[in-house]
C-alpha cells in the first residue's frame, strides 16, 4: 500500500505545491545575501525562541500548512479515483496509521527539517523545554493528521459528518451560502487571506507616531492586501457556477441580489473593521480609518462585482486587478501627497 | 399560455435555438430531440437562467419586463442537478422556501411524497445522484408554478420515484392547471400521462404536433 500512498499522496502533493515551495524558499533565502545567510538564520530563530509573539506567529504558519496538509490529502481520498481504497480496511488499524504516520511526516519534511534546526539552536541555548515543545508542536500535528486520515478511512461517513461546520439558519440567505463555503470548503485560503490582511494593517498602523504620521505606504500595502481577497470571490464565482445557478431561476429581485453581495462583502471584512475600530484614534486619526474601512469596502465590492458583471477568465481578473492597483497608485502618490 | 417572442439563443456565434413568434396552450408537452440540439439550453430560456435575445411570456408576464413574477410562476429541475456539498437538505428548503414562500403544508407533502423526509438532516455531499434528483424535482414544484419545466426527470429515479413522479405531475396537472415541459430520451410512458403531446425541437425551433397525443 505504501507506494500507492507515496504516488496519489506524497508525489502529488509536492508537484502540485511546486510553486509554493520556490516562493518560500525565495523568501527566506532570496532577500539577503548568501554570505550573511548562516547569521541571519540563526538570529530568526533566536527571535523566534526569545519573542513568544514570533514564535507564536510561526506556529500559526505551521498550522497553516498542516492545514493545507490535510485539505490535499482528503481530497485525494475523496476523490471518485480513490474509491478502491476502502480494501484497506482488510489490514490491522495499527498498520495502516503507522504507515500514515511515515506518510504525514515526508509531507511535513519541508516544517519538520526547519523544526529541527529550530530544536538545534533552542538546545544549544539551553532551553531544552522550548526545543522539546517545538517537536512536540510538529509531531502532534502529524500525528492528529494521521490519525484523521486512519479514521476517515475506515468510517468514511461517520467522519464527515462529524467533522463538517454545524451552522443552523432557519432562514437561508444567499449571503451565508457563500459565507458557508468559504467556511467549509476554503478554511486554509480564507485564513491565509485574512491573517496576511490583519497582520498588515496592524504592523503598519502601529508604527504610526504623532511625529512621523504618513498613511500613503501602509495604505497601498493594504490596498494590495485586499486585492488578495480576489481569490475568495473567485473560488465563490465558481460555487455559482457549477453549483448554485438554480439561484438565477429564483424570483428574487435585482436589489435584493445585490444587497446580498453587499452583506457578504461586509462580512468579509469585518475582522479588518474592527481592528480598525481597536486602532482609532491612536494611532489612526478617525478620518483616516474611515478612509481605510471605506476603500476597503468600494473596493471589496468592485472585485466582486468585476466577476457578477462580465464572465471573465482567472488571467483576465488577474490583469484587471492590476490595472486597478496602478489606478490606486498614481492616486495615493500623486492625488493624496 | 406560454409564448415565445423573436427567441434567439447563440453560443459565440453558433445557433442555438431561434423561434420567431410561438405560442403553446396549457398542457404535458413531451420535448424530443437529438443530443446537442439544445433542449437544456431551451429549458434554461424558458426558467430564466440563460439570457437569451427576444422575449418570453408565461401567462401574459413577460421574462423581460416582469423577471421576478415571471421567475415565481416557473418551476425548473435540471438532468444532472448540482448544489453545495456542506449545504443540509434543510437548508435548500429553507432556502427555496424564504423566497417562494410556500404553504408548509405544500412542502410536508412534498417532501412526504418524494420519500426523502429521512434525508432532510443530511448534508448534499452525502446524497446518491438519485437523492440530489429528488430534491431537484421536490424544488420545481415548491410555490405554485404555472408552468413546470423538467429537463429529463425520468433518468436516476427508482421505480417509485418514477410512479410518485407521474403521479404527482398528473394531480399538479388536473388540480391547479400546471403545465408541464419535459425533456426525454427514454419514452415517455403513455399510460402515465394523459394527453402528452409531442414537441419536436430541430432546426433550432420547437414543432407541435396538435393532434397529436401519445396514448
Amino acid at each position: 500500500m505504501g507506494i500507492v500512498w507515496t504516488k496519489m499522496v506524497v508525489k502529488a502533493f509536492y508537484r502540485q505545491h511546486a510553486g509554493f515551495f520556490l516562493f518560500v524558499f525565495l523568501l527566506f533565502f532570496g532577500i539577503v545575501q548568501p554570505s550573511t545567510q548562516l547569521y541571519f538564520h540563526y538570529a530568526l530563530i533566536r527571535g523566534m525562541l526569545e519573542a513568544p509573539a514570533l514564535m507564536f506567529a510561526v506556529a500559526v504558519a505551521w498550522l497553516l500548512y498542516g492545514l493545507r496538509v490535510r485539505r490535499f490529502v482528503l481530497g485525494v481520498l475523496e476523490g471518485p479515483d480513490a474509491l478502491f481504497l476502502y480494501k484497506v480496511n482488510a489490514r490491522p488499524p495499527a498498520g495502516v496509521l503507522r504507515e500514515w504516520l511515515r506518510v504525514e511526516t515526508v509531507l511535513f519534511a519541508p516544517v519538520l527539517g526547519y523544526a529541527g534546526v529550530v530544536a538545534g539552536v533552542a538546545i544549544a541555548q539551553k532551553a531544552q523545554a522550548q526545543a522539546l515543545g517545538v517537536l512536540a508542536y510538529v509531531a502532534g500535528l502529524i500525528g492528529l493528521e494521521a490519525l484523521e486520515v486512519c479514521y476517515r478511512l475506515r468510517y468514511p461517513g461517520i467522519s464527515a459528518k462529524a467533522g463538517r461546520l454545524r451552522l443552523r439558519y432557519r432562514s437561508v440567505p444567499y449571503w451565508s451560502i457563500l459565507l458557508r463555503f468559504l467556511l467549509a470548503e476554503n478554511k486554509g485560503v480564507l485564513a491565509a487571506v485574512k491573517l496576511f490582511s490583519c497582520a498588515i494593517l496592524y504592523l503598519l498602523l502601529r508604527l504610526q507616531t504623532p511625529g512621523d504620521y504618513d498613511l500613503r505606504m501602509p495604505f497601498l500595502v493594504y490596498s494590495l492586501a485586499l486585492f488578495g481577497h480576489g481569490i475568495l470571490f473567485y473560488r465563490c464565482r465558481q460555487l455559482e457556477t457549477m453549483r448554485l445557478y438554480f439561484y438565477r431561476g429564483l424570483p428574487v429581485p435585482v436589489f435584493r441580489r445585490l444587497a446580498q453581495y453587499a452583506l457578504f462583502c461586509l462580512l468579509l471584512l469585518l475582522p479588518e473593521t474592527l481592528l480598525l475600530a481597536g486602532l482609532t484614534p491612536h494611532p489612526v486619526r478617525l478620518a483616516d480609518a474611515l478612509i481605510f474601512g471605506g476603500m476597503g469596502y468600494g473596493l471589496l465590492l468592485l472585485l466582486n462585482s468585476l466577476w457578477v458583471i462580465w464572465p471573465l477568465s482567472a488571467a483576465d481578473y488577474l490583469k484587471l486587478c492590476l490595472v486597478l492597483f496602478g489606478i490606486l497608485y498614481v492616486f495615493v502618490l500623486k492625488v493624496w501627497g | 399560455m406560454l409564448e415565445f417572442r423573436q427567441v434567439e439563443k447563440r453560443f459565440d456565434d453558433r445557433l442555438i435555438v431561434s423561434i420567431p413568434d410561438q405560442t403553446l396552450d396549457s398542457g404535458i408537452y413531451w420535448l424530443q430531440g437529438a443530443n446537442g440540439t439544445g433542449k437544456t439550453t431551451l429549458l434554461r430560456m424558458i426558467a430564466g437562467i440563460l439570457p437569451f435575445r427576444g422575449d418570453i411570456l408565461l401567462q401574459g408576464c413577460s421574462q423581460r419586463n416582469n423577471p421576478v413574477d415571471y421567475r415565481r410562476i416557473v418551476g425548473w429541475a435540471d438532468a444532472e442537478p448540482l448544489y453545495p456539498g456542506f449545504l443540509t437538505g434543510d437548508d435548500l428548503l429553507n432556502f427555496y422556501g424564504g423566497i417562494l414562500r410556500p404553504e408548509p403544508r405544500q412542502i410536508a407533502g412534498l417532501t412526504q411524497h418524494f420519500g426523502v423526509r429521512g434525508w432532510l438532516n443530511t448534508r448534499v455531499a452525502t446524497w446518491s445522484s438519485g437523492m440530489t434528483k429528488k430534491f431537484a424535482l421536490l424544488l420545481a414544484f415548491l410555490g405554485r408554478p404555472a408552468l413546470v419545466t423538467l429537463d429529463e426527470p425520468l433518468i436516476t429515479l427508482d421505480e417509485p420515484g418514477l410512479t410518485g413522479l407521474t403521479a404527482l405531475i398528473r394531480e399538479y396537472h388536473r388540480e391547479y392547471g400546471t403545465g408541464f415541459l419535459l425533456s426525454s430520451h427514454q419514452p415517455v410512458p403513455a399510460e402515465a400521462f394523459p394527453a402528452v403531446r409531442p414537441l419536436t425541437f430541430e432546426d433550432h425551433s420547437i414543432k407541435v404536433e396538435m393532434n397529436v397525443v401519445l396514448n
